[in-house]
């Protein structure tokens, strides 16, 4: 095992990767469209909500074992409490871009704000 | 001259030990704010790239699984196909790179393109835990920090890789 500690190709491939999520990045935040949070749970879409136009506090409680509570509120989503150990989804945060996503693998259940042309279809 | 056969396995064993007590003392490191909550190090990546240079891919993937197995051990199964569908995706990186790629890549990139595909075999497992290929929207900030933690560790291998060395030699019967 000889091998350099760092070559030019190691820069440029870093370089390469970072460029590349900062434009998909781009991509994601400037999807045309209002804020559409999108819950899918156990890959079914059990939610689309128009945080723009939201006027009420919405609360979702995941029918998984364990089973997580979402709540949209003010033109942001996020996991409000999950039964999972590690709580991941929950220190995710409040979520208000669009690209934004939390997640809770144990409750299969995901989060994420879309750019509501994306899902033109469904309105 | 003759080949100890115990060697590879007696050495593997070591280097299963050292992935799991740097996967468990990452796990102490409290959350940092504003990266991906979840996100870890990945350290033990350390010991599966010097395995997957020195005792070849089917040692590497052993530490992978035996790593992964502790994960499930004190996470629970989810934390296990995490640890699991990025440990392998990273071992074979690690693997074929080293083998293939030294010419063009030092260890900071191999170990950059490891923890890349960690993330990467984990987001896969994600798609498959949740049904929803949503989670990729996580692909910007698990690249960046992919790339960050890879930059870590591949300096920090290169710093511990003559010390590795050294603890191989030990396995080896004849001096």
């Amino acid at each position: 095992m000889k091998n350099k500690i760092i070559r030019r190709g190691d820069i440029i491939l870093a370089l390469a990767a970072v460029a590349a999520a900062l434009i998909l990045l781009i991509f994601q935040r400037t999807s045309s469209g209002g804020r559409v949070a999108v819950v899918t749970v156990n890959s079914e879409v059990i939610a689309r909500i128009n945080l723009d136009e939201l006027s009420e506090k919405t609360v979702i409680k995941t029918d998984t074992e364990p089973s997580a509570i979402i709540v949209a509120e003010n033109g942001e989503i996020y996991f409000e409490s999950s039964g999972c150990k590690d709580k991941i989804c929950v220190k995710t945060g409040r979520l208000t871009h669009k690209g934004d996503t939390a997640v809770c693998l144990p409750a299969r259940a995901v989060v994420s704000i879309s750019g509501s042309d994306v899902d033109a279809i469904t309105y | 001259m003759k080949q100890d056969r115990n060697f590879a396995p007696a050495l593997c064993a070591v280097l299963c030990a050292q992935a799991i007590a740097l996967n468990f003392l990452e796990g102490l490191i409290p959350e940092i704010p504003f990266l991906p909550p979840g996100a870890k190090p990945g350290f033990s990546n350390i010991v599966t790239m010097f395995a997957a240079g020195s005792l070849g891919l089917p040692y590497a993937l052993t530490i992978a699984f035996v790593k992964s197995l502790f994960t499930f051990a004190t996470r629970g199964f989810t934390a296990f196909v995490m640890s699991f569908s990025g440990g392998m995706l990273s071992c074979l990186a690690g693997y074929f790179l080293l083998k293939y790629a030294s010419k063009r890549l030092g260890y900071t990139g191999i170990s950059v393109v490891c923890a890349l595909c960690h993330n990467l075999g984990q987001l896969i497992a994600s798609v498959f835990i949740t049904g929803s290929g949503m989670t990729f929207y996580y692909a910007p900030f698990l690249i960046i920090f992919g790339v960050i933690t890879g930059l870590i560790t591949g300096v920090i291998f290169s710093a511990v890789l003559p010390a590795l060395l050294k603890q191989a030699k030990h396995f080896k019967a004849d001096k």
